[in-house]
């Protein structure tokens, strides 16, 4: 066999590309590219107030648009010394909550669900697999409510803002999420029935996992936990080391040098004990070994999310949270970094804010970024257990490995084009 | 990105309370219309000016995101958008029209894909979609358009 090029790899977030040079049934070049074009917003943000960064950075990507507002925000209040409420705190939880029903739910059934059942996309499923497709649609409106309810919009939330809420949800908003979070958590629980029933490649990752570790299951703040070492997130720039590869527009990040992989498989392999009731019952049902080092689990452990992220958002709603007046915080010189978990794992953002309010510096390193030299070395790897395969079959066993990190390579920079080189 | 989703008239036409007529308040049903378009760039955001003029005719929903579908209630479906390249007004009642393309990327759920998923499914069993030019005489347009809106009724 020669070479492989994925010129487009499909059913990810984002263009990627991947180089495959085998010889001799070696892997002689193996190059995982993202192939967007530099996206420019910690240069953007160089220069806007401080109040700023929210709104801009949440442009970063439609998908994880919370995420980057909660990031931000996140990092922009320890700059300037500022502390959330504990009612902000919960709010803050809801709407990252809500993303993440429903991008798991989309990437579940819409992007790795064909691969397994044989169709090339969720459309052509549509004839045999109604009820599945209704559940996934069913999921995610209910998470745009959520999104759209505490965040004033579906896309890019405008409520959250440094230091609080610009509108604060009503007792019956917040009761009637509760509700509808109530009626599809039949729907999680037989999503995780239906991927702990999928047949999975046995696979093992060489590299470690990370995620925060906080009181409760990792969403908003917590050190940064792998199963040998521990980080506060104040010293990121000690341990986490962004770099340029000449063939990809994304950056590669690393560890002491080492490769490392972030996802929702990573917050249960650290964080499992700290599963809510049905959660943790579903976690049992499904069966799932953790901790697991195999990449194509994570399927597994969104899916697992879901029951989480919908019986923690449930708890949330159900909550006492008096409504509070929003004022913005007066800026002060300094630095913040804040790291969050959002739908593929751990996203960081940093600022440096001057005494007058004016962002100096930013930083953002997303999940995809640090999983991009771990898929690329998991590809690297798996390709010679596949080299007795037709090339069709090699393609698209590549592809669902790289599907199943769910990567989002236009926030990384940031979908396959595999170049048998 | 277009103007947020109004929930309440996503999931139900409004009815609106009809003064004109001779003998007295009367509620008038209203049809839903989904409108899309990006209102910042002025080669999308010809449908919200069209809404505009048709709000006497039907209750529109603008949506920033083709997900806004979800909430539709089941039956007909009325879209109003902006459609490249046409100098008239034109109404698409065949979905088999539309470029339907696989899903690549979380960010592929355009309006096509979903009005195509939204059909194989079942959920949306009249779909007519309203094209408009991306530029021309609004008021001339948004009459040409207005007997195709109380039709979607």
């Amino acid at each position: 066999m020669a070479n492989i090029t994925l010129n487009h790899i499909t059913k990810i977030e984002g263009h990627a590309k991947l180089n495959l040079g085998i010889d001799k049934g070696k892997v002689t070049v193996c190059e995982l590219s993202a192939t967007e074009g530099s996206r420019y917003f910690e240069g953007l943000v160089k220069g806007r107030q401080y109040f700023e960064a929210t709104e801009m950075t949440s442009r970063i990507c439609g998908i994880c648009s919370c995420g980057h507002v909660i990031a931000s925000i996140s990092a922009i209040e320890r700059a300037i010394g500022f502390s959330p409420s504990l009612g902000t705190m919960q709010l803050r939880r809801l709407l990252t909550l809500g993303e993440r029903i429903r991008s798991h739910a989309t990437h579940l059934y819409f992007l790795a669900l064909p691969d397994y059942l044989g169709y090339e996309s969720a459309l052509a499923m549509a004839g045999e697999f109604k009820k599945e497709l209704k559940i996934a649609l069913g999921m995610m409106k209910v998470g745009n409510h959520v999104v759209s309810a505490i965040g004033g919009r579906d896309l890019h939330p405008v409520s959250a803002q440094v230091g609080g809420w610009l509108k604060w949800p009503s007792k019956e908003q917040l009761q009637e999420l509760a509700a509808e979070l109530q009626g599809v958590m039949r729907s999680a629980q037989a999503t995780v029935k239906l991927f702990a029933s999928l047949k999975q490649q046995p696979f093992s990752t060489d590299g470690n996992w990370y995620s925060l570790h906080d009181d409760i299951y990792a969403m908003l703040d917590g050190s940064f936990l792998s199963p040998t070492s521990t980080f506060e997130q104040h010293d990121y720039h000690a341990f986490i080391k962004e770099h340029h590869e000449p063939y990809s527009t994304a950056n590669f990040v690393v560890k002491d040098g080492k490769r490392y992989f972030v996802s929702s498989l990573a917050r249960l392999n650290n964080n499992a004990d700290q599963l809510l009731p049905k959660a943790k019952l579903a976690l049992k049902q499904s069966g799932l070994k953790l901790p697991s080092v195999n990449p194509f689990d994570n399927n597994l452990a969104q899916a697992i999310e879901l029951v989480q992220a919908i019986e923690h958002a449930i708890a949330i709603c159900q909550m006492h949270l008096p409504a509070e007046e929003y004022t913005r915080p007066a800026p002060r010189a300094g630095n913040g970094i804040a790291a969050i978990e959002v739908p593929r794992g751990t996203l960081w953002h940093e600022y440096t804010v001057a005494d007058d309010g004016t962002i100096t510096f930013a930083n953002i390193v997303t999940p995809t970024a640090q999983n991009l030299y771990n898929m690329q070395e998991d590809v690297r790897k798996l390709v010679p257990q596949l080299l007795k395969l037709p090339k069709e079959t090699i393609i698209i066993e590549i592809e669902k490995l790289i599907r199943a990190y769910d990567p989002c390579f236009s926030c990384s920079a940031h979908f396959l084009e595999v170049n048998w080189v | 990105m277009g103007d947020q989703a109004s929930r309440p008239g996503a999931r139900t036409g409004q009815m609106r309370v009809d003064a004109s007529s001779g003998d007295g308040l009367r509620a008038r049903h209203l049809p839903t219309v989904y409108v899309f378009g990006n209102e910042y760039l002025a080669m999308d955001s010809f449908a919200h000016d069209i809404a505009a003029l048709l709000r006497d005719s039907a209750s529109f929903v603008h949506l920033a995101s083709p997900d806004g579908l979800l909430d539709a209630p089941e039956g007909t479906l009325t879209i109003l958008d902006v459609v490249a390249g046409i100098n008239e007004p034109l109404l698409i009642t065949d979905i088999a029209q539309l470029k339907a393309r696989n899903i690549m990327t979380m960010h592929d759920f355009d309006v096509g894909y979903f009005l195509n998923l939204l059909a194989a499914l079942g959920m949306a069993k009249d779909i007519r979609i309203i094209g408009i030019p991306q530029h021309g005489d609004a008021a001339a347009i948004a009459e040409k358009v207005r007997p195709w809106i109380k039709e979607s009724d």
